[in-house]
């Protein structure tokens, strides 16, 4: 699938996980830096709770990929790729 | 290193909204570059979207402008103009493809609308540049590309693209009112309405190569 596709479509995925499960008073808006600062704000979420990290080790990585989607694939790239699965995999369990 | 800003602060088209587009060539990884901050691309990269006629490309050779670089030199300058754009119809097709995407997450209820909007919005910016590139005789970039196309301007209410480009930078910078109270079956009506002017200048696009 093309990248940036199945980037949009792991967000979709994260963000409907969230936004479905965790009982909140405003809804996570995106996956960026301050989407997720906002929304732990707005939510009184510790930015050193599980979920917090959680997410912005999703972020970290959907960043890195972006910037990194140019350059021919490689070990490092597909490492992060799993590394972002796993991560969804853990958010899913928690929530 | 070569550092550029690029986008709306070129154009000078600034807002209290405005952020401030960053880009840095580099030769491999630097640690110092915050990817949330720059868009950052190797030279070779970037020589190879020159030399593609790639819609980036032409957006930063006609829209940049340095601020710092390593060896005295202007990199993007001394590639001169990048080659013509012909994948307009690719670009605008794949660009189809997402706004397809969320307009479905919107007619089924999703919990993550603000998402799926700005999803939209960017789907129909990117559309609209495509399309100027591809077809009009000056280029347009920035977030009202979509209302900027003369007579192939996006038919939608002011209201319904507001709250587009409202949904975007909730969604990106975090900035901005929630927009949890909006009128979602007037939304889906203007959708729908935008979809057909997705569609029409896919086709258009593809008619011209």
């Amino acid at each position: 699938m093309d990248e940036f596709v199945d980037r949009m479509a792991t967000q979709r995925h994260v963000l409907n996980v969230v936004n479905q499960k965790v009982p909140s008073t405003e809804k996570l808006f995106g996956l960026s830096s301050d989407a997720i600062e906002r929304w732990a704000l707005a939510n009184r979420f510790e930015p050193t709770s599980d979920i917090i990290q959680l997410l912005k080790q999703i972020s970290s990585e959907l960043f890195f990929m972006a910037t990194r989607s140019q350059e021919p694939v490689s070990a490092e790239y597909e490492l992060r790729r799993q590394k972002i699965v796993d991560c969804v995999s853990t958010l899913e369990n928690s929530v | 290193m070569h550092i550029y800003a690029f986008g709306s602060i070129c154009r000078g088209d600034i807002s209290v909204d405005s952020d401030v587009d960053l880009l840095a060539l580099v030769d491999g990884h630097d640690s110092r570059l915050n990817p949330d901050k720059f868009s950052i691309y190797s030279y070779t990269r970037i020589s190879e979207l020159w030399a593609a006629g790639n819609a980036f490309a032409w957006h930063l050779a006609l829209e940049s402008k340095i601020i710092y670089s390593d060896d005295g030199e202007d990199f993007l300058k001394a590639l001169g103009r990048p080659s013509k754009y012909v994948s307009a119809l690719d670009d605008c097709r794949r660009f189809q493809e997402i706004f397809e995407s969320a307009l479905l997450s919107v007619q089924e209820g999703t919990p993550s609308l603000v998402f799926e909007l700005s999803t939209i919005f960017l789907a129909i910016r990117n559309i609209a540049t495509c399309y100027s590139l591809a077809m009009l005789p000056s280029p347009t970039f920035g977030r009202d590309s979509a209302r900027k196309l003369a007579t192939r301007s996006i038919p939608v209410s002011d209201t319904v693209y507001s709250t587009l480009m409202r949904a975007r930078l909730l969604s990106t910078r975090g900035v901005g009112d929630d927009i949890a109270g909006v009128e979602i079956p007037m939304l889906l009506d203007e959708l729908r309405r935008c979809r057909v002017w997705v569609n029409e200048l896919c086709t258009e696009a593809g008619q011209n190569g």
